[in-house]
């Protein structure tokens, strides 16, 4: 299992049904449950592309088609979340309010070479849960150009090099 | 579907329709299996995206979409939601929420319906405490959450189970020392919430 680099990201899709109404991804996008077999499922954007726009655009397929299936609705509502590994692990690896230690690692299969999981979450641990949704550093709509800048007050990823190598 | 396709080279399976979008075309296509049975799968493809399905993947055919409308639930809800009471600010407001995000037809494969007895708990705390607006979701399992946000550091959530329980969590900044966020989450049966709502820093985020 290979960890994903620190100063990497990764995109997760949310459902409507997790969105507020004043576009908010919230907690319930980043609960876990038994089904999940322990880890939340996201894409390792970097092994998408290294230009944001493209790791954008491939996700939005991507997700039509495995998460869809196929369906494009004319309104959906439904968004990419995007984290960055390390601002995620600061936010809840050293937090004193969880035990949690998470770990992001590439999944990568055949058919998804930028599969890839949050290992570490507990089931029932709405604290990580809700600390994952304000890790958010800026979010996608699934059908639309629309970027939203999360009130987020941590280091922006794009502030760091994509290829500078921190372990 | 191990295959690379092209838009003019399709290994190993037939094409039966494509329809074209703004700017990428769908393309419908089956595969006949040796025991006669058909694989279905939809892909697209636009001028530098080429997209390769998993071979685990086996679509239905878009046409034969399966309904899963469940009138019956949703009329259920719709009755459920007649309960809140009129004479809350918010009324109207929740009911077209609740009934926006329990559209059965845009609900993903993989996510539960929505709750009934949830929501039926929901209502009931509603009712009971008449709280500001809260922002609505439903959990992947189905339930009700509930949240009232007013930043990363004071927030207070209610997820509503629908035998009863419920699971809340709240951050607040702590009066004490005003750098840190006390966090606490826990699982509870709804009538005993009173005993957390009445608590200041949560009553003032939640409460009118």
């Amino acid at each position: 299992m290979i960890d994903i680099p620190k100063n990497h990201n990764v995109g997760r899709y949310c459902s409507k049904r997790t969105i507020t109404e004043s576009g908010r991804i919230s907690s319930a996008a980043f609960d876990i449950y038994p089904k999940d077999d322990g880890y939340l499922s996201v894409n390792h954007l970097e092994k998408i592309d290294l230009d944001t726009s493209k790791q954008i655009n491939y996700l939005r397929k991507y997700y039509i088609q495995k998460i869809l299936r196929g369906k494009t609705p004319k309104k959906n509502g439904a968004k990419i979340a995007m984290l960055n590994v390390n601002n995620t692990y600061n936010l809840i690896n050293n937090n004193p309010s969880t035990t949690a230690i998470l770990k992001f690692i590439d999944k990568c299969t055949k058919d998804d070479h930028s599969y890839a999981g949050i290992y570490g979450i507990e089931i029932d641990d709405q604290i990580v849960s809700q600390l994952l949704a304000q890790a958010v550093y800026e979010s996608h709509e699934l059908l639309a150009s629309t970027v939203i800048n999360a009130p987020f007050s941590y280091i922006s990823p794009h502030h760091l090099s994509l290829h500078e190598n921190i372990p | 579907m191990s295959s690379y396709y092209t838009d003019n080279n399709i290994k190993d399976q037939s094409v039966i329709g494509s329809s074209t979008a703004s700017d990428e075309t769908r393309i419908l296509f089956f595969e006949i299996n040796d025991n006669d049975s058909t694989k279905f799968y939809s892909a697209y493809h636009d001028e530098d995206f080429v997209y390769e399905l998993p071979e685990s993947d086996i679509y239905q055919p878009l046409f034969i979409h399966d309904n899963k409308r469940d009138s019956k639930l949703e009329k259920s809800i719709s009755t459920a939601l007649e309960n809140l009471q009129y004479n809350y600010p918010y009324n109207k407001k929740i009911k077209n929420r609740l009934l926006d995000l329990i559209d059965i037809d845009e609900m993903e494969d993989w996510e539960a319906k929505p709750s009934l007895g949830s929501i039926k708990y929901f209502i009931g705390f509603i009712n009971a405490y008449k709280p500001k607006y809260p922002d609505i979701v439903i959990s992947p399992q189905g339930n009700t959450k509930v949240e009232w946000y007013t930043n990363n550091d004071n927030l207070f959530t209610i997820e509503f189970f629908p035998n009863g329980d419920c699971r809340f969590l709240c951050f607040s900044t702590n009066l004490h020392n005003p750098e840190r966020v006390n966090r606490i989450s826990g699982q509870i049966t709804v009538d005993t919430l009173d005993d957390y709502l009445e608590k200041k820093q949560i009553k003032r985020l939640t409460l009118i």
